[in-house]
């Protein structure tokens, strides 16, 4: 049981906030598309190319200023929840994969209990493995099982998953995983924004990333390649490499922001229920 | 601080081969981790690849580096510098072990060699020699001028006598009670820093001979041999009388035992033993004794004739020479000069039976004349009486003596017998003619006379251990030639008696003069010989300037440390 009945009656109240356009048929999501919906949301200057029916006459009639109307459109939107499955997520109290489980099952509910399609997708080696989206709370207990069926293995290759992972749809993509690859995060995030996905980053962190699991000479044996890196582990070596941790973590932060991405940091010491109900609301993810 | 034995200081290179060791096998604990990512790029850093890493905060690499440091150190045995030390005494036993042969050249030398350079490296302000031998002397006294102590040091031989390492100590303490006191023997003394030289030594030894006479003027000669070895021996024993070859022993000696055999040779003067074979201590290897012939006593016999007394001297000393006149200056050609009814006259160094003769230069005195006397009482202790009884003499006539010094030996209304020795003289005073009393009717006026001839002309010839040293009186002598197994040497009298330098060599020695003729056979040390020995319990005392102790402390902890860090797993840091 990946999520207890009490918190899956809390994630109920929620739904997840997109802040991009998005195509969809019908659906609860709101959209900021112009002339479609019948809420009002907003207005904006005129440029050319729009709808002269959502111009607003009144405003130019004092202004003598074009704006249109903006309204937002309910729609239904794709929920990609794409998991990291590699080998270095089998690290961490609960495991990194555990706690993306847990949070994806999370994300996922919420997005199905508002009628958005979900389906998931799991990286190993590059290669994927996805559940199809599908609308309806019942789909639910299939999302589940898939997530539960996930073993971490192989590799980190995200760039060379991310070609085989080619949605029919537009939608929101939420990328849970520690971004470890040695081949570098970017190309994969890149190729999800250039799909036209909105991209949500969950930077999941366990303790054995943020800190050496002890001193004195080590030998690191990398759990996906096998490499190894001889180390002395002594407070000079611990003080560079935390410089280099908090320059990854914000290298990553740095990245998703000027690619208007969302992102959150998240270790598995925190509570997923803490992590969704707390961190996800204060970051706009959810609402 | 300054140490005492600065090679061991070359242990700290082991300080190299630890770090070698270290460097070589790292023993890495393998760490699987998620990805090696951050670290790869954690060790571009130049200044995080460097080798000597691998040693910087390693508490176990510290720890033994400690340890050996500290190892290194003791072995250098390091000595502390305090207040009123500046004084240093060398003392170099000069014992007949020392002369084994189981450190080469010899431990003597061997010891000699590491004083004199200790001597010359030793911060002091002033440095002193002492030899330890039979009568331990102060070779040179405190001095800053380190030349002359090493001269003094450089010139010392070693004996065949034994060493008094103790007194040598208390001699060197009796210079300055704050000096450090270093002694350089096969041995430790408990009030001085110990250098020891030697082991367990293997050696076979001459401890004793001794000749009896035999009928046909010969003599049985016993000799005794110790085997100090752990296996049973067969020595030959070589003889020699007089210096010449007179007979041969074969011994077997049980191992740590002793053993004696005998020989019948020629009587002679001397003789000497020698072992063939070779061991570790060839000093101990001969040894001299006496044989069982005497030279016929000369004797001057001055003033007027007694009958009694001629007949007396005639049959117990050897030659008689006469002179009735008296004169002093013909006197020193005799061991023992015999006065009759003379008149007082000045005696010269030397040795006089004075009979019925007042002397004019002793603390006695004639008190007029004694008409009758019986001896009453008389000593029973003395030499010149042994197996004589004067008790009953009945003097017809004598002088009155009146003594201020020396032993009245017999005793009547007045003494009848008195003796005096001096450094200059050794005097036998009888106040009656023996023809004015009964003595020589009883047959122990020749004892009488044998007893005093012997008592005053002295032992012919002695039988010493080799260290000893003697004075021998010299009468009217002004020289005389000692005659050693090293040489000969003149010597010249000092307040009447000859002053001999030591015996240091074992042998036979002979004092000549004119007129006069001593011997001496002189026999190695035959203390046991042991090797490498801590003397008794106080050997294992040390200085209070001895530092080592507490480094070797230190290096245990430092190892029980190291232990304790590896065992708990907290060997780095």
């Amino acid at each position: 049981m990946l999520l207890e009945p009490a918190f899956l009656e809390k994630l109920e109240r929620l739904r997840l906030v997109v802040r991009r356009r998005m195509r969809g048929s019908v659906g609860e999501r709101r959209s900021r598309a112009l002339g479609r919906g019948v809420e009002f949301s907003d207005h904006r200057a005129y440029q050319v190319g729009d709808d002269w029916r959502y111009v607003d006459w009144s405003i130019y009639a004092r202004l003598d200023r074009l704006f249109v109307k903006l309204f937002e459109e309910e729609e239904d939107t794709d929920v990609h929840l794409l998991l990291d499955a590699s080998a270095s997520m089998r690290f961490g109290s609960p495991s990194k994969l555990e706690y993306a489980k847990r949070l994806a099952a999370a994300l996922g509910y919420v997005a199905l209990a508002n009628g958005d399609r979900v389906g998931a997708a799991a990286v190993h080696a590059g290669m994927v493995r996805t559940l199809p989206p599908r609308r309806g709370r019942a789909h639910a207990y299939h999302l589940f099982r898939f997530l539960e069926a996930e073993e971490a293995h192989g590799t980190t290759e995200l760039e060379e998953a991310a070609k085989h992972f080619a949605p029919h749809r537009r939608g929101l993509v939420v990328a849970l995983g520690d971004l470890l690859d040695p081949r570098g995060f970017q190309g994969f995030l890149k190729r999800l924004r250039h799909a036209g996905l909105e991209v949500f980053v969950v930077h999941l962190l366990a303790e054995e990333d943020l800190a050496p699991p002890q001193s004195g000479e080590l030998r690191l044996v990398d759990a996906e390649t096998g490499e190894s890196v001889e180390v002395t582990v002594d407070e000079q070596l611990l003080r560079a490499f935390a410089s280099q941790r908090d320059a990854f973590l914000e290298e990553a932060r740095a990245f998703c922001a000027r690619a208007g991405m969302a992102y959150v940091r998240a270790t598995t010491a925190l509570p997923v229920e803490d992590v969704v109900l707390r961190y996800l609301r204060q970051a706009g993810v959810v609402a | 601080m300054w140490f005492l034995n600065p090679s061991g200081l070359w242990w700290l290179a082991a300080c190299a081969l630890v770090l070698l060791l270290y460097w070589l096998r790292p023993r890495r604990v393998p760490v699987v981790v998620p990805s090696v990512l951050l670290w790869r790029r954690t060790l571009q850093d130049p200044s995080l690849q460097r080798p000597a890493r691998r040693f910087e905060r390693s508490v176990l690499l510290l720890l033994q580096l400690l340890a050996v440091a500290a190892a290194s150190v003791a072995l250098a045995r390091p000595q502390r510098l305090t207040a009123g030390s500046g004084d240093v005494v060398v003392v170099l036993d000069l014992g007949v072990r020392m002369q084994a042969t189981d450190v080469r050249p010899s431990r003597f030398e061997a010891a000699r060699l590491a004083a004199s350079k200790f001597l010359a490296q030793v911060p002091a302000s002033r440095v002193a020699v002492v030899a330890a031998a039979r009568t331990p002397r102060l070779v040179h006294p405190l001095t800053p001028h380190r030349e002359d102590a090493l001269r003094a040091l450089r010139e010392l031989e070693p004996t065949d006598g034994p060493s008094d390492l103790e007194v040598a100590v208390r001699v060197a303490r009796s210079l300055n009670p704050q000096a450090r006191v270093h002694t350089f023997s096969d041995r430790a003394s408990e009030q001085a820093t110990p250098h020891m030289f030697g082991g367990p030594l293997e050696d076979v030894s001459i401890t004793g001979l001794v000749a009896s006479p035999l009928p046909g003027d010969r003599m049985r000669v016993a000799v005794t041999v110790r085997n100090s070895t752990a296996a049973t021996r067969r020595v030959e024993v070589s003889v020699v009388v007089d210096g010449r070859p007179q007979g041969k022993l074969s011994l077997p000696v049980a191992p740590h035992a002793e053993a004696t055999g005998k020989v019948a040779v020629p009587a002679g003067v001397w003789v000497e033993a020698t072992l063939s074979g070779q061991d570790e201590l060839p000093a101990t290897d001969r040894y001299a004794a006496l044989g069982t012939w005497r030279p016929p006593l000369r004797v001057l016999r001055v003033g007027a004739e007694d009958p009694y007394l001629e007949r007396g001297l005639e049959v117990v000393a050897g030659t008689v020479d006469r002179a009735r006149k008296v004169d002093p200056r013909s006197w020193a050609a005799f061991p023992v000069v015999v006065l009759h009814r003379a008149p007082p006259v000045d005696l010269p160094p030397g040795a006089y039976l004075l009979v019925n003769s007042p002397p004019a230069n002793l603390p006695v005195r004639a008190a007029g004349t004694l008409p009758e006397d019986v001896v009453l009482h008389q000593s029973r202790t003395h030499v010149l009486l042994r197996f004589v009884n004067l008790l009953g003499v009945r003097v017809k006539r004598a002088w009155r003596m009146e003594a201020r010094a020396g032993e009245v030996l017999a005793q009547g209304a007045a003494p009848l017998l008195w003796a005096y020795e001096s450094d200059e003289v050794r005097v036998v005073v009888l106040p009656f003619s023996p023809s004015q009393s009964d003595l020589p009717l009883r047959p122990d006026f020749p004892i009488f006379l044998a007893n005093a001839l012997d008592w005053l002309a002295g032992p012919w010839a002695s039988q010493v251990e080799a260290g000893r040293s003697v004075s021998v009186p010299s009468g009217a002598l002004q020289e005389a030639v000692l005659h050693g197994p090293a040489g000969s040497v003149r010597v010249r009298s000092r307040a009447g008696r000859f002053m001999l330098p030591p015996f240091d060599r074992a042998g036979v020695y002979v004092l000549e003069a004119k007129g006069l003729q001593r011997v001496w056979a002189v026999h190695p040390s035959s203390a046991p010989v042991r090797g490498g020995l801590l003397t008794g319990a106080g050997a294992a005392r040390k200085p209070a300037s001895e530092q080592a102790p507490w480094l070797v402390g230190l290096f245990v902890g430092l190892l029980a440390l190291e232990w304790w860090v590896f065992s708990s797993g907290a060997g780095r840091s």
